[in-house]
This record gives structure tokens, sequence and C-alpha cells, in this order.
């Protein structure tokens, strides 16, 4: 799960060249972590229409604001997962005021093809599935496991993203999957039925 | 010492276990995740192998639920289109800023207004100023009206002045997306939107409302003052803005035909939507009701943008 160095020399070097305008970098920033992006939101979100939304906004609010990047001890994964919990935050909020309309209906979209349907509902039933399984959870927990189990972040990385120290962290984990544990858990089998004897 | 009567274990000490359950726990899953056979590591912590066990499988079934989460090829290349376009639009074509390092910004930028107000004293300029005021994106003065607009927002002592400042360009940049509509430069329309829009949250920020409390795009700002009154007064102006605009967008959606009308009503709505939600928060924080819009009340001394 930790980056390694080559690894993060990789990262920092693009991310200079990206700070320059050079639009191939960008072009590798968004390939790199789009797919781990968009995993984290949909833990978040539980659909992946809204996820898939979400994670374009993040990349367009990477492009805007990564000038005022600086690297100050924490991966860039950290600033942009935090770019991508904010946004999940500020969805939620104007979900919350606003009557919208489901946008997993997604055959009102334009350029939705009916292979982009099938995919969508095969992710919509994994995403159910975790979002059932994470409902029991805290919001710190549930931050912590989709960074760590869904995005593949080290401890370092998720500490940095949620802003706590490595041992709450791994506190957390420990708590998140101890409920997960419960939920995962497979149910005792069901006894047979005696059929009662005046029956 | 605080002792639990049932177990008999003292509250430091479990706190020792519990960290040390901890670690075991981390040292299992990072192994794992690194190739490690499972027992193999449960064989380290016998104490807690049962324990151990059965976390690190709802870990792994968690992952394994997760790697079948995958964005669809199609809404990928979708997000990478408008990702392309929007880097065009910022004008990040490759090598143009090459020179000028981001190491080098902060110092350029106070230099580049700097010269900018210098030109502007020395070459007399109240005419190129004036001329500059109804330039657009693109056109070779619109940098004075950058320069100006760059100088404007610095002037005002206080932070109520300084939110007039912003509420001021984000009017200007009304005006000039109704001319980039009117000569069909749709994408950079949707640009003077967009920073309209952010006019307007800088606004906000600096009257001590916050539209959505993301502090990645809108660091917090120390307040120098507060007056009830100019806010009424930016209150007002931002609805007589908004009223205008919308009178003269409606006449420019009108001579539009369908398909250009659709797109330019996104960015009217989105205009509106803009001002709406600053002046209803400006409401709210009167009424000194928090819903349903977030006051923020930005940390002492921290200093501003």
């Amino acid at each position: 799960m930790q980056a390694s160095e080559a690894d993060r020399r990789a990262v920092e070097a693009l991310v200079k060249k990206a700070q320059q305008g050079d639009s191939p970098s960008f072009g590798e920033l968004y390939e790199r972590y789009y797919d781990q992006i968009f995993r984290y939101v949909s833990f978040k979100c539980g659909n992946a229409s809204e996820a898939e939304d979400i994670t374009g906004e993040v990349f367009l609010k990477m492009l805007e604001s990564i000038q005022t990047f600086k690297w100050q001890g924490h991966p860039f994964t950290s600033w942009l997962y935090r770019i991508a919990h904010n946004l999940v935050v500020d969805h939620f909020r104007k979900k919350g005021r606003r009557r919208t309309v489901p946008i997993d209906n997604a055959m009102g979209r334009a350029g939705v093809t009916a292979s982009d349907l099938e995919h969508r509902a095969e992710v919509s039933i994994a995403i159910a599935e975790v979002s059932t399984a994470m409902d029991n959870l805290t919001d710190l927990q549930r931050e912590v496991i989709a960074l760590r189990f869904a995005s593949g972040l080290s401890v370092a990385e998720t500490a940095a993203v949620v802003g706590k120290k490595d041992n709450a962290v791994k506190a957390l984990q420990h708590a998140g999957l101890k409920k997960l544990r419960n939920v995962m858990a497979p149910a005792p089998p069901v006894p047979a039925r005696v059929p009662h004897p005046e029956a | 010492m605080v002792t639990d009567i049932r177990t008999g274990i003292s509250k430091a000490k479990r706190y020792i276990m519990s960290q040390e359950f901890n670690e075991a726990l981390n040292d299992c899953l990072e192994r794992i995740s690194g190739g490690e056979d499972l027992l193999a590591c449960l064989n380290d912590y016998p104490r807690h192998r049962d324990d151990l066990e059965s976390l690190i499988k709802a870990a792994s079934a968690t992952s394994n639920l997760a790697s079948a989460v995958a964005p669809s090829e199609q809404s990928k290349q979708r997000n990478f289109q408008q990702f392309t376009h929007a880097m065009q639009t910022a004008g990040r074509q490759p090598g143009r800023w090459t020179w000028l390092s981001a190491r080098w910004l902060p110092v350029a930028r106070p230099v580049a207004i700097s010269l900018a107000v210098l030109v502007v004293l020395v070459t007399g300029a109240g005419v190129t100023t004036a001329a500059s005021s109804d330039s657009i994106p693109g056109e070779p003065l619109y940098w004075v009206k950058s320069a100006k607009e760059s100088i404007q927002v610095r002037l005002p002592r206080s932070d109520d002045g300084k939110a007039q400042a912003y509420a001021d360009l984000a009017a200007a940049r009304g005006k000039e997306m109704q001319k980039l509509v009117a000569i069909g430069r749709y994408a950079d329309a949707e640009s003077a939107i967009k920073r309209m829009n952010q006019h307007l949250q800088h606004s906000a920020v600096l009257v001590g409302v916050n539209l959505n409390s993301n502090p990645v795009e809108m660091p917090a700002v120390r307040r120098r003052s507060a007056n009830s009154r100019s806010a009424q007064r930016l209150q007002s102006a931002l609805e007589r803005d908004n009223e205008r605009m919308r009178a003269e967008f409606q006449n420019m959606l009108n001579g539009l035909p369908p398909v250009q009308r659709q797109r330019a009503l996104f960015m009217v709505r989105q205009s509106e939507l803009g001002y709406r939600m600053l002046i209803d928060a400006m409401k709210q924080r009167g009424a000194q009701s928090g819903l349903p819009f977030i006051y923020v009340q930005p940390p002492q001394g921290v200093a501003g943008q």
C-alpha cells in the first residue's frame, strides 16, 4: 500500500511539470489517479452516476488549483483526496437542500450507450453492497475504510487526508473492520424445521 | 488507578493492549497487501490469531468488493474530454508557462501588477483604461482591464469594500459573457461565468458567509471590519445587478437559435444561482440563522489572501 520512493519522485516531477502548464503531465496525473478517486467517491456517495460526475469535478478542480499546491510533507494524493472529500460533502449539502431528479436514470443522459448502462448496473450492485455493509460505520470510520481499502492509501497518507495521527487512523481502521466483520460474517445455518408431532 | 471490575484490567493496560492490537492488525494488512501469506503473519501474533484472522478477512472482502467498482471507459473518456477542454480554455497549452515556474509566480504576479500600474500612469492612461473597460478576453486591451481589476480589489481597506469590489468584477464578467455569446465564443463565455461565480464566492467569504465551505478553493480570510450598513448596501447592489443581468440575459436568449439558447440558458442559470445563493446567504446571516447555508467564523490570525 505504501508508495515507493521512485513512485513518489515520479509523482513529484509530474506535479512540478503540471504546475508549469505541461498538458501531458496533467493527462498522466488524470490517468494515474482517476480510477482510485472514482472508487473512493463511489464508496462515499454510493451511486455510480453521481460518482462519475464528482470524479470529473475533482480533476477540473485539480486543474484550477494545482498552482496553490505546495509540498509540505504530505503526498500529492492527500491533496487530491481532500478535494474529492470536499466535493462529496458539497454534493450532499446541495442535494440535501434541493429537490433533484435521480441521475441514475441514465437513459435520459446524452451519450450513454447500452454497454455503458450495463457496466453501470454492475458497478451499482457492487456499490450497493459496499454501502449496506458500511451503513453502521461512523463518518470517520467510513472515510478511513474507503481510503485504505477502496483507494489503497497507506496509513500515513490516510492520516494526512483525514487530518489525524497515524495511531488514530489505526484505531479507526480496527473499529471499522470490526463492524464490517459483523455484517459480512456468513449467517449461521438455519436449523432444519422439525414437524410438529400433532401436525 | 481505574480498574474494570469484570476483567480486573486497568484502563491504562487495556489502552496499551488495544494499541498493540492495532499495530499487529496494521502490520498484517501491510504485509498481506505486499504479497505475504496470511498464516505467516498470524504465526507472529499467536495471542491475537483468531481476532486478526477474522478482521483481515473482512478487510480482504472489502478490498475485493472495491475492486469490482471501476468507472466505465465511456464515462472516463467523457470526463477526460471535459478535462482537456478546460485545460485548453485555461490556456495551459504545452510550454506556454514553462519559462515562468510556479516558484516565481508569487514574485512575478506583484511585479506584473506594479508594471501595469506604471504603464497605466506613464501613458496617461485614462484613455487606455477607459477603452479597455469594454474589452473581452482575447482582445489586445484585455490585460489592461485585468491589471486595473487587480488593483481595484486591493485598494479598499475594509473587507466590506473588497467584497463590493469583487461584486463589481462579477457584474463585469456578466457583461463579458453576453458579448462572448453574441460572437459565438461559448467556451470563453462559460469561463466568464465560472469566474463570475469565483468573484461572488470571494465576496461571500469577505462578508462572512461561506457558500460551500471548501477550504481547497476558498481559504479562510480574516475579516477586518464588520459593518451591517455596508453589508446591506452590498446586498442591494447584488440584487440590482442580478435583476439587470436577468433582463439583459433574457434579451440575449431571445435572439439565439434553439441549440445555442440551451447552452446559454445553462450559463444564465449558473449566474443566477451564484447571485441567489449569495443574496440568500446574506439574508440568512442577517437573521442569525445557520440554515441552509453555513456561516463560517473565520479563524483569528489567518492572513488574507
